[in-house]
């Protein structure tokens, strides 16, 4: 080996420790965004376009600049549904997510054996297919013969009718917190698994009580997965679909109807391809709002430590 | 909590609340196993019956002998098992990279991972499938597993708990010359195991119970799984309930099982102590 | 080499002076099927080794893709240029999302020409648009009323009954004992629609397609349906899983239904084996058509087939050979829409769970007068606004005329829009 390329070798490895740190996050973080990029950038985009139109799927297109964005502004059932989904939003965040952190808390605390148990148990919901849960479910909140009509009835209280338009949104909420309340447990435990017992050892000597050493010790070291599980939950109750779907077919009179839904209405069975993608873009941008709103809220964009 | 109450008190109480929560879950699970042994007409019977007057296992027989379950089950694990060691290491190799490493455009690049877990499948998915076809990922299995296997929602997770490992046991490697990849791999990697297990279980989860994507890029009944078959159990015209559910039980044992198994990793934790020593 | 290279140009002209036509015809034919329900992928794969004996060059793929799902897929299809299938199941409740622009199906008005004697064209209103045929029915799906025969009989009241008032008279009986005469969605335009196609109604639309849904015939029907259910006639359990309990509970005296609807029944209230029998549907004046038609599906052959001709004959081969028709009521029990074969004797065989009544004859009875019906493009639109209507006249939101006025001036608009 020549003594130049020795140099030159040198010289690369050189240039490459002081890069290295440079070049290695992006290489890191490369298969997202190109896979990204391809499967859905392209794809968003087109359906901008289509927005932008009137169309169902054959034939020629008509353009019509901003018309399905000013038609959804006054579109009653799309108002409907989107205040539908809002309240499911509301709902995820004021039961499911109090309940996960109280279920991992009590999990995670030295009080509590047989923790896989509970794990395995509030997991289980989850794993049971859609189609298969909202069968059992239909059975449960039936109005003349449902589990829960006939638990009322033995207390004396009479039948409600579950899946009418006053209470099929509480029986939406109820299947869905069902569902994904392990989920979120599972999240809070791993939040609070990886919180040094070092801090609890030291407030412990400082002589810091259970809800100081909660308050001021557990809360903030569970902010990062707070945040995750906060844009996340976010995220699902804005794109639910398939239990107000399969529980009341978005009904009775649309009153459990969510803005996926209308959406998969009018871009798939109704056929107006440029509408639906409106909805979509519609829909989009509120997630994407509501979440840049939640990572402000929780800090995310402060400069690094 | 009082501190008045004693812990015998606050045992139970949390034991009660525990219990409780538990069993309103369990119910319909449990509901639904004794209606995989039942009638077709026993499942909709009123009251309902725990166990079956008349128990039997037509519905699993015909869920080998005439939907082939086994078949589309081994399927449904070969996609699940690519899919999950694939994005464990790519969500978490990203995630560390947006934990760990300040570069420009970070905030800006992470704002659009987030941006990416916000479109709504239903919003692309017709230009979706149209790239589908024109990629002639129709009926493969690399078109099913392709496109979500760096999924936003992973790396996210990852990035999370990747923010707890402490920066000076990264430097310290750095200092003994270390390759960032390698100090990805052995020591940052090893330190999130908890959060490892947990996303392997939500992977394969996620790809186990997949059912519209596949569902667009699988045509051949041979290369079809398992929710998409479970799919056309029940529909306007055939209700095969008992079968369906016999379906959903089997296929959860797969993620139970991986559950199972790695659930000791949920509870290890981050032993910041043995890292110190 | 050279004279082996020669040898075959000689031969690929030769060929080719021969003609394409010959060739192509003579080459293989692969026909893909999409369906959903496997009882359609069983009747396919079990007829398919007797059409290979009449057309040995064509092969029948069949892809069985869920409910939904398929139709979703035939979209994509359609919009990306490529991809769709030579021939697919259109289930009827999906049909006018097909019908829109310029459709993706070709009409098959000449094709079904010959069969126009045979084929119950009646059935043909689901698929049409235009004038143009989109789709050929596999089921005749005549409605009937189901019943218990032991109700009506302990309670004096003897069937069938002529008349739907006749009818209303005589469930007072019932209304007595707690027991509704029939049952009916309130919140879905389901049975509504049957009773509006019974009534000489051609639907949501008339043959022009102009909306009649706040026409005064559609408007009497609602309020006199609105009656049934206010008087405790009908009852609306709101749920399938309702309905067969308080069927199971003898809470339920009749309702009206399609073929596959006794299918149902026997399923799912099985325990009352020998008690239901089935009637034509009073009428709605003496004389007035006794049945009606809920549910089908079509076979349609799509523009992006190259094999339009074999796909025809492929359909001809399965709908009108008698023996296939047989075959697949047995798999699936949906009675042909095909006149010469509803007196085969397979399809009139007694029934022990209908108190061995031959349903068979009732349903070849009734097959002339399945009535006619418009739907076209809007016909989502317009289900889905009627059934939001009934459900806010049913729980006295607005009055029958409000709610339908309204449903018509909203799906007028959504037309306008396109």
């Amino acid at each position: 080996m020549s003594s130049a390329s020795i140099v030159e070798e040198r010289g690369l490895r050189a240039w490459w420790s002081r890069s290295e740190r440079k070049i290695v996050p992006y290489a890191f973080i490369s298969p997202f965004y190109i896979l990204f990029i391809v499967f859905s950038v392209g794809p968003l985009f087109y359906a901008l376009y289509l927005s932008l139109h009137r169309w169902p799927g054959t034939g020629p297109m008509r353009h019509v600049g901003l018309g399905n964005y000013t038609y959804l502004a006054g579109d009653p059932v799309f108002l409907k549904s989107l205040w539908n989904t809002v309240y499911y939003a509301i709902g995820a965040f004021l039961f499911i997510l109090p309940l996960a952190l109280l279920l991992a808390l009590l999990i995670n605390s030295t009080l509590i054996r047989m923790k896989s148990l509970f794990r395995i148990g509030y997991f289980l919901p989850i794993l049971t297919s859609t189609v298969a849960a909202t069968i059992m479910f239909l059975l449960i909140f039936n109005n003349q013969f449902g589990l829960i009509n006939q638990g009322l009835a033995s207390l004396g209280i009479p039948a409600l009718k579950w899946l009418d338009e006053e209470l099929v949104k509480i029986s939406v909420l109820a299947v869905v917190t069902w569902r994904y309340t392990g989920i979120n447990v599972l999240y809070f435990l791993t939040g609070l698994q990886s919180i040094p017992p070092e801090l609890y050892e030291a407030a412990q000597v400082d002589g810091a009580g259970t809800w100081a050493q909660f308050r001021y010790i557990t809360l903030p070291q569970l902010r990062p997965i707070a945040l995750f599980v906060g844009v996340v939950t976010m995220i699902g109750s804005f794109q639910l679909f398939a239990e107000p779907l399969l529980l009341a077919n978005g009904g009775p009179n649309d009153a459990s109807l969510t803005i996926a839904n209308y959406l998969y209405r009018m871009g798939f069975t109704n056929a107006k391809l440029g509408y639906g993608s409106a909805i979509g873009w519609v829909l989009a941008l509120i997630i994407f709002g509501l979440s840049f709103f939640q990572l402000y809220l929780f800090g995310a964009f402060r400069k690094e430590d | 909590m009082d501190s008045t109450l004693t812990v015998r008190a606050q045992r139970t109480i949390a034991y009660g609340f525990l219990f409780f929560i538990l069993i309103s879950m369990a119910t319909p699970f449990v509901w639904m196993i004794s209606n995989t042994i039942k009638e077709q007409s026993e499942i909709f019977q009123m009251p309902p019956t725990l166990i079956p007057d008349e128990p039997h296992l037509r519905n699993y027989v015909s869920l080998f002998e005439d939907f082939d379950f086994h078949k589309h089950f081994l399927n449904s694990a070969f996609i699940a098992v690519v899919h999950t060691a694939s994005h464990l290491f790519l969500a978490s190799l990203a995630g560390f990279a947006f934990a760990k490493y300040s570069f420009p455009l970070k905030n800006f690049l992470f704002l659009v991972l987030l941006g990416s877990m916000m479109v709504p499948l239903y919003t692309i998915f017709i230009p979706l499938f149209v790239l589908v076809i024109r990629l002639g990922l129709v009926d493969s299995y690399a078109g099913v597993i392709l496109p979500g296997v760096a999924g936003a929602f992973g790396i996210f997770f990852m990035k999370q708990s990747m923010e707890a490992v402490p920066g000076e046991l990264l430097d310290s490697a750095r200092i003994d010359g270390a390759s960032e990849f390698r100090i990805y791999w052995q020591i940052a990697l090893p330190l999130v195991r908890p959060a490892l297990a947990v996303l392997a279980v939500l992977a394969f989860m996620g790809s186990w119970n997949d059912f519209v994507w596949p569902l667009v890029v699988l045509r051949s009944r041979e290369l079809q799984t398992l929710p998409v078959v479970m799919a056309g159990m029940v529909n306007l015209y055939r209700m095969e309930y008992g079968v369906v559910m016999a379906a959903s039980l089997l296929s959860t044992l797969p993620i139970l099982l991986l559950f199972l198994a790695l659930q000791k990793q949920f509870v290890q934790g981050l032993t910041v102590g043995a890292i110190k020593s | 080499m050279n004279t082996a290279r020669q040898f075959f140009v000689l031969l690929l002209t030769v060929s080719m002076l021969l003609g394409a036509g010959t060739a192509s015809a003579q080459d293989d034919v692969t026909l893909t099927i999409w369906t959903f329900g496997s009882f359609f992928t069983d009747f396919y794969e079990g007829i398919e080794a007797n059409y290979k004996e009449i057309a040995p060059h064509v092969s029948i793929e069949v892809e069985e893709i869920p409910y939904g799902q398929l139709y979703d897929n035939l979209q994509g299809a359609f919009v990306a240029g490529v991809g769709a299938p030579d021939i697919v199941d259109v289930e009827q409740g999906v049909i006018s999302r097909f019908l829109k622009g310029e459709p993706g199906l070709i009409a098959l008005n000449d094709l079904i020409a010959p069969h126009e004697d045979d084929y119950i064209m009646a059935k043909t209103g689901l698929y049409a648009h235009q004038g143009a045929i989109y789709g050929i029915d596999h089921c005749l799906c005549p409605v009937v009323l189901y019943y218990r025969h032991d109700i009506f009989a302990d309670a004096g009241i003897e069937m069938p009954i002529a008349t739907w008032d006749e009818f209303v008279d005589a469930a007072a009986a019932l209304t007595e004992q707690g027991i509704a005469a029939l049952v009916l969605d309130d919140r879905s335009w389901g049975d509504f629609y049957i009773l509006l196609l019974q009534s000489g109604s051609p639907g949501f639309f008339d043959a022009e397609g102009n909306v009649i849904v706040d026409s005064a015939e559609t408007i009497a029907l609602l309020e006199w349906y609105l009656g049934l259910l206010e008087s405790g006639v009908a009852i609306a359990p709101g749920d399938s899983q309702s309905t067969y309990g308080l069927m199971a509970e003898g809470k339920i005296a009749a309702r009206a239904g399609a073929d596959w609807y006794g299918g149902f029944i026997k399923n799912n209230v099985a325990d009352t084996e020998g008690l239901w029998r089935a009637a034509p549907l009073p009428a709605f004046e003496e004389g007035g058509a006794r049945t009606s038609t809920h549910g089908g599906t079509a076979y349609s052959i799509t523009q992006q087939s190259e094999h339009k001709d074999e796909a025809w004959s492929f359909i001809e081969f399965a709908l009108f050979n008698e023996d296939n028709k047989i075959f697949e009521f047995e798999v699936n029990n949906l009675l042909p829409p095909v006149l010469s074969h509803l007196d085969n004797e397979a399809l009139l065989g007694p029934d022990p769970y209908f108190d061995n009544q031959s349903l068979g004859e009732l349903f070849l009875e009734l097959a002339p007068e399945v009535p006619h019906q418009a739907r076209g493009p809007w016909f989502n639109e317009a289900s889905t606004l009627v059934g939001n209507a009934i459900f806010e006249a049913v729980q006295g939101e607005k009055t029958a005329e409000q709610a339908l006025n309204d449903a018509a001036e909203e799906l007028r608009r959504q037309i306008d829009f396109g």
